[in-house]
């Protein structure tokens, strides 16, 4: 780790104080079962279900253990996650470290990246603890390199964008208690709000038969996708779709969809030439950039505690004498 | 001498409160300073100042010819600092510590592996080297936390009382290791609220209130300046009258009383239990019955002092006891500082 420590000492202070003795060995274990008990559950019910005269019962199965397993740990990432980074910070603050780390000569982005890779470091060992689950399910067939990769990429991308989220709040916060509770309250105000908002403006938007005109606008069907693909389970779950139909381009023309989950596209006149980019992609690209500004953000606002008016004042000892 | 700290008007306001108000301070190079005031007094606001971590709302810092605000880098390089609540991480060991902290001010590894054992053995902990840092003791990690200060070779070491909560062992300990921390060349900023505790191992203080400076400068000038009554006492065997005599012809002697011999006893000598009657007591301690005590008021320097001395042995009276007293200091304290505290 000597390389490591030259090159960013927090991420190895960091990772020495997580991965110590059992601890790192017993949370893995625990993701694990939480992951392998539904697995078995859902491997029972569809191979109940199937019938192995069916010629695909064999990709049946696979493909619903592949599902089960990325939605089972994408949950489990998106629960552990903004919890280790809310209390990246917060942490040295409660330990009163926080003014010795930021006055050593580390730059703020050190820091901050430093804190980020460690608390992450969970959630990248789950996911590849993760990989040998999915190979099972590769092994039933049904299921191809590409999805397994996607699923990868896209649980790599959540997990950085949440835990980009958990440290901006514990940068700003000064308790770790607060912050993993707005940390949380973040999360699942993009997980349910984003939904929701879909769900209003969708109602609203094509109340009409056929829709008005403008949404086969290409803006409109471009926000409309960025506003669904920003959602980590809508995003993959519609890369999945069009990828299970075939479409593994990039960039498709919105009528050639072959999974019509905006059925409106392209059943006017004009708007299907439109090229879409690939849900998966978009969602890259937009957790991306996103991650980006809540990281930049946070350097930004790494300062010393108490330099604004509003220092919890500590109550005084009473053994110190004047 | 030059300053190495030199502060100009340095002014800080919190909302409601001035902490510090047109401080001008300077510290030579090569000086242990003590930083001495009660609670709020703005100490550790000068200090986080001089660390680049607060703001002054007014004035300038400078360290080593570098501005704070304006360089805060290279006041990183020059200065480590100690704070009052030194934290310590859990699941981390004592030389994990200091390297993260070496590691953390760009020490490279090689000169980070040799140094490691030195600091340790400076600060008495290199038995301690791989226990985890939440087991120390908290002069242990007081100790280590002083041993972090010192891991990128800071010219001044900027010290939050770091003699609070110590036993008396450890702060006689630490104020050896600040005597060998000097002799290495560095300067030393270090704050109490008990002069009593810095006076004898500084070489300058500053007593500071409210904000505000109120005397600066060498130790020894400084005490004298603010003993301009001090008492001495006297013990002899005989000649108690002659003593007194002698006593008032001498410059600065304002004057001079004579006291009951018992009174000489120490009120808590180590050899007299407390339930040995005074009977006993005489035939542990048999000369101090015959001691006779005089106490002196004196205004005079150092040099009227020792010609006090002088002339009484010069006239052949027996003198076994000779002592200015020193927890004055503390009445020193009290009278400079008004207790204005916000
Ligand atoms: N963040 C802050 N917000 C508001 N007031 C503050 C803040 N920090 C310090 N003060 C005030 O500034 C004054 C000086 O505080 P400072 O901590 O420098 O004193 P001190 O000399 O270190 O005292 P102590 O001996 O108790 O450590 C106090 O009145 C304190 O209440
Ligand atoms: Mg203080």
């Amino acid at each position: 780790m000597s390389w490591l420590s030259n090159a960013n000492p927090v991420l190895v202070k960091e990772l020495r104080g997580r991965m110590r003795g059992a601890r790192a060995f017993v949370i893995l274990t625990v993701f694990l079962l939480v992951l392998a008990v539904p697995t078995t559950l859902l491997y029972l019910t569809v191979a109940s279900t199937v019938r192995f005269d069916q010629f695909n019962a064999g990709q049946t199965i696979g493909k619903t253990l592949f599902l089960g397993i990325v939605t089972v740990a994408l949950i489990q990432v998106l629960i552990v996650v903004p919890g280790q980074a809310a209390s990246a910070l917060t942490s040295e603050k409660e330990r009163e470290t926080y003014d010795l780390l930021i006055s050593t000569l580390l730059p703020p982005w050190k820091i901050i990246i430093g804190k980020l890779l460690a608390a992450l470091a969970y959630a990248l060992l789950l996911i590849v603890a993760v990989i040998p689950f999915m190979a099972l399910s590769f092994f039933f067939g049904g299921v191809t390199v590409l999805e397994v990769v996607l699923a990868l990429l896209g649980l790599i991308v959540t997990v950085v964008l949440f835990g980009s989220s958990g440290i901006l709040w514990s940068v700003i916060m000064r308790r770790s208690l607060a912050a993993t509770i707005v940390t949380q309250a973040t999360s699942v105000a993009l997980l349910l709000g984003v939904p929701f908002l879909i769900f209003v403006a969708g109602v609203l938007i094509f109340r009409d038969f056929p829709p008005p005109t403008w949404t086969q606008s290409a803006p409109f069907m471009y926000l409309w996708m960025a506003v669904l693909s920003i959602h980590p389970f809508i995003a993959l779950g519609l890369s999945e779709a069009y990828l299970s139909e075939g479409e593994t381009r990039l960039f498709f023309p919105a009528q050639e969809g072959p999974v019509t989950p905006f059925f409106w596209f392209g059943q006017g006149n004009g708007g299907g030439d439109v090229l879409i980019p690939h849900p998966w992609l978009l969602y890259t690209i937009e957790a991306s950039i996103l991650a980006a500004i809540l990281i930049m953000l946070s350097i930004r606002f790494l300062r010393p505690v108490n330099e604004g008016p509003g220092r919890p004042r500590r109550g005084r000892g009473a053994t110190k004498r004047v | 001498m030059a300053s190495i700290v030199e502060t100009r008007e340095l002014t800080k306001r919190y909302s409601s409160v001035t902490a510090l108000d047109h401080l001008n301070l300077a510290i030579p190079e090569g000086a242990i300073y003590g930083f001495i005031g009660p609670n709020g007094a703005g100490k550790t606001t000068t200090m986080r100042i001089l660390t680049a971590l607060l703001k002054p709302t007014y004035g300038e810092a400078w360290i080593a010819g570098h501005e704070v605000t304006r360089d805060p880098k290279a006041i990183r390089k020059l200065v480590g600092w100690m704070p009052d609540n030194f934290g310590v991480y859990d699941n981390m060991k004592a030389w994990e510590y200091l390297d993260f902290f070496a590691a953390s001010y760009g020490v490279p590894e090689a000169r980070r592996k040799q140094q490691l054992d030195e600091l340790l053995a400076l600060v008495d902990l290199a038995n301690k080297r791989d226990e985890y840092v939440m087991g120390l003791s908290r002069g242990m990690k007081q100790r280590l936390s002083l041993a972090r200060t010192m891991a990128h070779d800071p010219q001044l070491l900027i010290l939050d009382e770091p003699a609070s909560g110590l036993d008396p062992r450890a702060r006689i300990e630490l104020r050896e290791l600040l005597k060998e921390l000097r002799a290495l060349g560095k300067t030393i900023m270090i704050s109490s609220h008990i002069l009593t505790e810095l006076a004898e191992m500084c070489t300058h203080i500053g007593i500071i209130e409210a904000g505000r400076l109120l005397v600066t400068g060498e130790v020894s000038q400084i005490l004298a300046s603010l003993q301009p009554h001090r008492t001495i006492e006297v013990q002899v065997l005989a000649d108690a009258e002659r003593a007194v005599e002698l006593l008032r012809a001498v410059p600065g002697v304002r004057d001079v009383r004579l006291q009951d011999a018992l009174q000489a006893l120490p009120q808590e000598n180590p050899l007299v239990a407390e339930d040995v009657d005074s009977t006993s007591r005489l035939s542990v301690l048999p000369n101090v019955l015959e001691r006779v005590a005089i106490s002196v008021d004196f205004v005079g320097d150092d040099r009227d002092l020792s010609a006090m001395l002088q002339q009484l042995t010069a006239a052949g009276v027996p003198v076994v006891h000779f002592a200015g007293q020193v927890s004055d200091l503390e009445d020193i304290f009290m009278q400079v500082t008004r207790g204005v505290t916000q």
